[in-house]
């Protein structure tokens, strides 16, 4: 409540400060010139690694007395090398991508330095390293070259074909003060490049991008032009059935435009050229990069040894020796074709083939270490990434199933057993709650029941099973339905966009009107995978068959 | 302090959640059905670490996908300048946020503020699947949400119910924790641990821990197969329930829990929900309550209609003549339809059959007792005169009929098989059914002394 509250207040206050022209404030706030920040991350890092040392000793370490400061930078490294956030020159790239890195970095280098406009398309699964190549390969030229290019980064999921135009003004925008910052350039025109109208800005942004060379000739220095990478993530999106006009305008660019123009665009869908209209598809360089997958079981040990192994750091000693030791374990261990960390990654590899799995079990097993030796253990047992399988499966059919409490598992099984009894493979409440208390019957009628011979006792020790009532079978029957156990028949499931959803919403939906009792509904479990979960134990097992 | 059976979940999400953006994946997920610690893991978590800036949005609160994003847009700005008064930042209309990239662009100014102070932000999304116009694509945008924000870094973790929901996304490799649900003695001991200290002091009585625990042991084997493992019902069945059990609470019993029980036991017998005030009776079972059918606020002739509508879709169209007629000359019995069928199972556990509205008419016409109305009426005309005969026994489709029905049809008693909103109902062609089920028409004739089970008695059980 006070919470609301606050925010209505807070909205209130906004509303006053909103009386100023929108342009003109956002305008002011970006003049923060550090949006590359994320090509320069390095020396963010450093800066920032003698304050992290301090930030996580009391975070992982509260128990433990001695803090070895060597191993918890060493921690980190490793911490940051599972999740590829090192800088650049420590970051290793698996060596089954060599060749694919060499070829972005070609595509990029061409561009930045030779000038040369260019577009290409990378395919791959997600979780295949497309970003992290291109990303890389940009840290690395951002080094030296910082200056002579811009990159404007674009996802298909987060923009449409008109905030992409927007959002390709604005960053340009901002890239451009960033370049310029330290001349004194007098505000003209160019600046407000993200105002107006959507062809407006278009052309503005055109016009800017040729406009850029003459800004820089200025200096009189030898990198006249201003490259402008294009960094396109899910660039399928944009390849919709209706005109590409967005991929049209800027493949267009590539050829024409004065300024090299370079666009790399990533998506997961291998027909993208088929994707493309014919007009764009022509103008559009037919250089499609294929992401390699590990080959075999071999490229797939030695990608998770490059994976887990940080490059030795030529910083404090005992950091170097913790490295050092750790790297030869892990190259013992993956050699070892017995060693719990080989079956893992060999288990890996013939169900998900995923490093992406293997890393999110990594990251708790290091995460938990607070020495040395705790690490070393925990690589060698590789308790915790067996724990992190475990955990994964303990929400899938058979453990929710076994989860139930007997009321719930006693309607499941009738809900089945009238499924497979129907004719159309559909029951309703009312069908599954006669099924259920003729099971129970049966079921009583077997107990042998002492409370007849002298019924003037009391009840109380009543070993009948209870017949629940069909008002407070009804709550189970939902418990059921919200663990997609039953599912509405013809019901839509999860809509795939927000327009979907908005046209949905607009009709009425006819099973709605139908009462409770007699919605039918389909089963996501047959009556024969039940025999296989429910514990022969269990009183309800001889009902799992017809 | 940890929560109980989440040691693994604790330690586990330590570790996907840091302060230090570098150290961990940049999205997370807690998967688990309600009422199995997730939220309560997560903050604990959250809370143990000072360094931690995160905010909390609940989708289920909010409606649409635009709702969503202005509502990021307005914690991040709250929850930074509540951390941070000493940096200013102009304060951005989160209503002005359209789309996607209009929350890309807020972050990136906003963030780029607080760069200097703050670097990672955390946003939990508390509840995400059950914002009610969730569509696919959505959560695809906040797990790439962090690609796109330059100023600084942003970490989304998702507490998520449904499990079919995040198998939709297994090939993002993101990382989950599942929250598996609790068994029966796990339950006991947590709620020993949260209701203990508050029951033993209920009313300023001092009531002793055993029989506390004594009784939520009691309620949780009444009630676990009614609740399930589902923690939040079955606290809501002890709160109901403690101030009736300790009435019972004298010098007597406080000893021996078995008399307790004994005189407590219709306590652990039925549910007594709120809501449901046939069964809190205490007649037992509460399908046969009695005088419900008044309730309705039905007038005479819907029920008729109604039952008559329920005539139409569960009994064979064959038997009309059979069932309705009151003249003798047509064929009766078997003659007419044939030989029955033993009939599988009872039709009225099924979907209504759908008829067209004149054999609505007609059947309403053959049971609506119009001899009744005339007892009362003095100036009608008497039985056996010459008058009646003159007079038609049945009652004519009249504007009072069509009214009746159309109000049933918006009330939804009635309903057309057409899916679109707008039908014209007196097409001939559309189709009607009744949308009641059995136990309702059972209160509804039995209100109007009707006896419907005889027309079902080689049915109905």
């Amino acid at each position: 409540m006070s919470e609301t509250q606050n925010e209505q207040i807070l909205d209130q206050q906004n509303g006053v400060v909103f009386g100023t022209s929108s342009a003109a404030r956002i305008n002011d706030n970006l003049q923060t010139p550090n949006s590359n920040k994320r090509d320069l991350e390095e020396d963010h890092l450093r800066n920032e690694k003698n304050k992290l040392t301090k930030l996580d000793a009391p975070n992982y370490n509260s128990s433990v007395t001695k803090i070895d400061p060597d191993f918890i930078d060493f921690k980190t490294r490793l911490l940051r090398h599972i999740n590829q956030t090192l800088p650049y020159e420590e970051t290793k790239v698996f060596s089954y991508l060599t060749e694919t890195r060499q070829e972005v970095s070609r595509i990029l280098k061409q561009s930045i330095i030779q000038k040369e406009s260019h577009s290409a398309i990378m395919v791959g699964p997600r979780n295949s390293y497309k970003s992290f190549l291109i990303n890389n390969e940009l840290r690395y030229l951002s080094k030296e070259h910082s200056d002579q290019f811009i990159v404007v980064r674009l996802n298909g999921l987060i923009h449409s074909e008109q905030t992409a135009i927007k959002s390709i003004a604005l960053q340009l925008e901002l890239e451009l003060k960033r370049l310029n910052q330290d001349e004194l350039t007098p505000t003209d025109d160019s600046v407000d490049v993200s105002t107006g109208s959507l062809t407006e800005v278009f052309e503005k942004v055109l016009k800017l991008l040729d406009a850029t060379k003459t800004h820089a000739n200025k200096d009189g220095s030898v990198s006249a032009k201003v490259s402008v990478i294009f960094v396109f993530d899910e660039i399928d999106t944009f390849a919709g059935p209706v005109r590409q006009t967005l991929l049209y305008n800027l493949f267009d660019m590539v050829e024409h435009s004065v300024v090299p123009v370079c666009i790399i665009g990533t998506t997961t869908k291998l027909s993208i050229s088929e994707f493309l209209e014919k007009r764009v598809r022509s103008r559009f360089s037919q250089r499609v990069i294929y992401v390699p997958e590990p080959n075999d079981l071999d490229d797939f040990v030695i990608a998770t040894g490059e994976s887990l192994s940080p490059m030795v750091p030529r910083t404090s000693d005992g950091e170097i020796v913790y490295a050092k030791k750790w790297n030869s374990i892990v190259e013992t261990l993956l050699k070892d074709e017995s060693s719990p960390l080989f079956l893992e990654v060999h288990k890996n590899y013939e169900t998900f083939k995923s490093q992406t799995v293997l890393k999110n079990s990594f990251i708790p097993l290091v995460g938990e270490c607070s020495n040395f030796e705790e690490l070393q253990d925990a690589i060698t047992t590789c308790k915790q990434i067996t724990d992190y399988g475990i955990n994964q499966y303990q929400n899938d059919i058979t453990a929710m199933v076994q989860t139930l409490s007997d009321l719930e598992l006693v309607i499941l099984i009738a809900a089945a057993r009238t499924i497979l009894k129907s004719r159309d493979e559909s029951t309703n409440f009312n069908i599954t709650y006669v099924e259920y208390s003729s099971i129970i019957k049966s079921l009583n009628a077997r107990i042998p029941s002492t409370n007849n011979l002298n019924s003037t006792t009391d009840k109380i020790l009543d070993n009948l099973v209870k017949l629940w009532s069909k008002e407070d079978v009804k709550n189970v029957w939902e418990t059921l339905q919200e663990f997609k156990f039953l599912t509405e028949k013809g019901a839509m499931g999860l809509r795939e966009s927000s327009l979907a959803v908005f046209y949905a919403s607009n009709y009425l939906i006819q099973t709605s009107t139908i009462p409770f009792d007699l919605r039918t509904y389909n089963m996501q479990v047959t009556l024969h995978d039940l025999r296989g979960i429910v514990s022969k134990s269990s009183m309800f097992y001889p009902w799992t068959q017809l | 302090m940890g929560v109980l059976f989440r040691e693994y979940q604790e330690k586990t999400l330590k570790s996907f959640v840091c302060e230090d953006y570098t150290l961990t994946p940049p999205n997370a997920i807690l998967l688990g059905p309600s009422g199995t610690g997730k939220t309560t893991t997560l903050n604990s978590v959250l809370s143990s670490s000072a360094d931690i800036v995160y905010a909390t949005i609940r989708p289920n609160e909010l409606v649409t996908w635009k709702s969503l994003i202005q509502a990021t847009s307005r914690v991040i700005q709250r929850i930074l300048k509540l951390n941070f008064p000493q940096t200013s930042c102009p304060a951005l209309d989160p209503l002005q946020v359209e789309d996607y990239f209009g929350l890309v662009k807020d972050l990136n100014i906003v963030m780029s503020h607080y760069s200097s102070v703050c670097d990672t932000i955390h946003i939990i999304f508390d509840g995400f699947d059950l914002l009610q116009d969730i569509d696919a694509s959505l959560l695809l945008v906040f797990l790439k949400l962090h690609e796109q924000i330059n100023n600084g870094h942003l970490k989304c973790l998702f507490v998520i119910r449904d499990s079919a929901f995040v198998h939709r996304y297994s090939n993002f490799g993101i990382p989950t924790i599942i929250f598996p649900r609790y068994n029966q003695s796990q339950l006991f001991e947590i709620l020993c641990n949260l209701k203990t200290a508050e029951l033993s002091n209920y009313d300023n009585r001092e009531i002793s821990r055993d029989i506390v625990e004594n009784f939520i042991q009691l309620i949780l084997q009444s009630f676990h197969s009614y609740t399930g493992s589902n923690l939040s019902a079955i606290i809501d069945i002890i709160d109901l329930k403690w101030p009736q059990y300790i009435t019972f609470l004298n010098n007597d019993s406080v000893n021996d829990s078995a008399t307790l029980y004994r005189r407590a036991k219709h306590l652990f017998t039925y549910v007594d929900e709120p809501l449901n005030n046939s069964t809190s009776s205490g007649s037992g079972s509460g399908s046969s309550s009695s005088g419900d059918g008044v309730e309705h606020e039905l007038s005479r002739m819907a029920r008729y209609i109604l039952i008559a509508a329920y005539f139409c879709s569960y009994t064979n169209p064959r038997y009309d003549p059979s069932l309705f007629s009151r003249k003798s000359g047509i064929k009766a019995g078997r003659v007419s339809y044939g030989r029955r069928k033993q009939l599988e199972e009872n039709p009225t556990h099924r979907q209504a059959a759908t008829f067209a509205l004149q054999r609505l008419l007609a059947i309403f016409q053959a049971i609506y007792p119009l001899g009744d109305d005339a007892d009362d009426n003095p100036t009608a005309t008497r039985n056996g005169t010459l008058e009646q005969l003159f007079q038609e026994p049945y009652i004519r489709p009249n504007i009072e009929v069509f009214q009746t029905i159309a109000e049933l049809y918006s009330l939804k008693w009635l309903a057309t098989s057409s899916m679109s909103a707008n039908v014209d109902l007196l097409s001939a062609k559309v189709r009607w059914k009744v949308n009641v089920a059995w136990e309702i028409i059972l209160e509804i004739a039995r209100s109007i002394d009707f006896d419907i089970q005889q027309y079902f008695s080689d049915i109905a059980t």
